[in-house]
């Protein structure tokens, strides 16, 4: 009688165990289209981004050396068109330049993000990939003996390896030299 | 004549803003996709400096700057490692390998040219 109570019992606890590696599977498979979808659309924007400013990038700096040559030759103030894009504060050709120069340096360190996003949206893409052969396993059970399970999540977690992007913020890398 | 460099990096994004900077700086620059594509050119064009990334297809920095010092023609050519890895531990491997200097990503453009600046004038 015990006995029959136990299989039922374990029987029981395995459906259960099913639906929710199910369930858990529908999850994470859910997680890692948003990842792919999160990453498709930085890479787009990226994309854009790079093209827009390559292009203001070069014109801007062509621009500015030739108004500020102009300024230079002709002994002249700054057009008020110019002014009134860069900030009507900047009246000397060289704050100008400066500051044209200080905001394209500071677009190509912000722009480096995707870089840094994809790196951390692929480790985290091998996180699912270990929930989803951790769960595979556990799947199984009981069939699963406990020193599988613990190969499983060795291996899952030498594989996984680290994640090579550990910025919290675009703030500049340090540098130093051997 | 301008000095060139090669700059290592799969980050198309990336190695846009490396050739954009550099450019700007007077330099010339040769691109590569990866480690592999790196010693590819290296070896097809005599370069000044080489600046690489870490965690790349096919070949990581790692390797490429271990290969390029087994080259009689890299002995004495200043590498870079532009990387967002940061740890004591690679910095270790890299110096181990023969890197020049390691800089973590993301990078300030007046930095970057700096460093370039006094390693090759």
């Amino acid at each position: 009688m015990g006995k029959d109570y136990d299989a039922a019992a374990a029987a029981n606890v395995r459906s259960f165990v099913l639906r929710y590696m199910e369930a858990h599977g529908a999850e994470t498979q859910c997680v890692r289209i948003e990842l792919d979808q999160l990453q498709t659309i930085l890479g787009e924007a990226v994309v854009r981004l790079t093209s827009s400013f390559e292009t203001i990038g070069a014109y801007s700096t062509r621009a500015t050396r030739r108004t500020v040559n102009d300024c230079v030759d002709d002994g002249e103030t700054i057009p008020v068109a110019a002014l009134s894009a860069i900030g009507a504060n900047q009246r000397d050709p060289a704050m100008l330049t400066g500051g044209i120069e200080s905001s394209v340096n500071e677009a190509i360190t912000a722009l480096q993000f995707y870089d840094i996003a994809s790196q951390i949206l692929a480790h985290a893409g091998r996180r699912i990939e270990l929930l989803e052969r951790m769960a595979g396993q556990l799947g199984q059970l009981p069939d699963t003996t406990v020193e599988e399970l613990d190969h499983v999540l060795r291996n899952a977690c030498a594989a996984r390896g680290h994640n090579p992007a550990g910025q919290t913020f675009m703030s500049v890398g340090a540098m130093e030299f051997f | 004549m301008a000095k060139t460099i090669l700059a290592v990096d799969d980050s198309v994004s990336i190695r846009k803003m490396v050739l954009f900077t550099l450019r700007r700086g007077g330099y010339d620059v040769v691109e590569a996709v990866d480690g592999q594509d790196g010693l590819e050119k290296a070896l097809k064009y005599q370069v000044n400096l080489v600046l690489t990334d870490q965690n790349m297809p096919r070949m990581d920095g790692l390797t490429l700057i271990h290969s390029l010092r087994e080259l009689t023609n890299y002995h004495a050519v200043p590498i870079l490692m532009l990387t967002t890895e940061s740890s004591d531990e690679m910095k270790s491997k890299g110096r181990a390998v023969g890197a020049t200097g390691w800089l973590v990503k993301p990078f300030d453009p007046s930095r970057l040219l700096d460093v370039v600046r006094k390693v090759i004038g």
